[in-house]
């Protein structure tokens, strides 16, 4: 008596792109030699990792259910981890196995059913691109501030720096204007001066 | 200084269906931006569920489904 099992299992998007029923045979006959009983094997899906595992961008994903006999699990996982087509794997033990997934998996048994190759890796995984692109746009609108407030702050030390020349520019002629009005005329300060020596004020005399 | 209160994600989480490694898209909801795993008063799930939603979320990382830093 086994434990059920599923299976997941990251599969090398070189090796599926070359055939994908060979890829398949990679994992089943492994799964088998170790006295396993597959009851489904299909492919989950083909996408980005989040991040890059042996230097690949994209890879296939495998998800089985089988049952394995107790004691054989860590053979299992030493074979999958010498294997170089296999780039990761997680196995966990579950009760039973899906009433959806042996339709989805006779659906690609089908000889009709064709499995598309994978696209190649490309530089850097979709979702990277678009945080890089977030970033980016952030950091430009900060820029864009930054340099709007620098812009508003010259414009505003031009201002000041106009109206401190106009000033500087008015002042001279309104002193002109104000100094003769300040000062005394010639005949009263005279007159004050001649009545400051005498002593006399006009209402003693 | 006024303390900023965040919303929880939902409302009775644990009634949603069982939490599983390959719904990202369900996963991703209970994901900071920069990756980190929200607090329990965020998601706010029971300790059990929070416990089964970070075994969740550090499986699809094992398998580069989700980052570990975005």
């Amino acid at each position: 008596m086994g434990q059920i099992y599923e299976g997941m299992i990251l599969l090398d998007n070189n090796v599926v792109r070359a055939d994908w029923r060979k890829a398949k045979a990679i994992v089943t006959d492994t799964l088998t030699k170790y006295e396993a009983t597959i009851h489904t094997a299909r492919r989950w899906d083909e996408r980005a990792l989040a991040y890059p595992i042996k230097g690949n961008q994209r890879a296939t994903y495998f998800l089985s259910y089988f049952e394995l006999p107790n004691g054989h699990s860590d053979e299992l996982r030493r074979a999958l981890d010498l294997n170089a087509s296999v780039l990761r794997y997680l196995f966990l033990a579950v009760d039973e196995v899906p009433e959806e997934e042996s339709d989805l998996a006779s659906a690609e048994d089908d000889s009709a059913h064709t499995v598309d190759a994978p696209p190649a890796d490309g530089p850097r995984p979709t979702a990277f691109d678009e945080i890089d692109e977030a970033r980016e746009s952030e950091r430009q609108r900060v820029r864009d501030e930054e340099d709007a407030a620098k812009a508003a702050a010259a414009e505003r030390d031009a201002e000041s720096a106009e109206k401190s020349d106009s000033d500087s520019e008015a002042k001279p002629d309104s002193e002109a204007d104000s100094a003769p009005e300040s000062e005394p005329k010639p005949e009263e300060a005279a007159a004050t001066t001649t009545a400051t020596s005498d002593g006399d004020s006009p209402q003693e005399s | 200084m006024p303390i900023k209160k965040t919303l929880p994600i939902g409302s009775n989480n644990c009634d949603d269906p069982k939490i599983n490694y390959k719904d990202l898209e369900y996963l991703g909801k209970f994901l900071t931006p920069q990756g980190q795993i929200v607090s329990r008063r965020r998601s706010n799930f029971c300790t059990q569920c929070q416990k089964e939603l970070k075994q969740a979320i550090k499986r699809a990382r094992h398998l580069a489904l989700l980052p570990f830093v975005a």
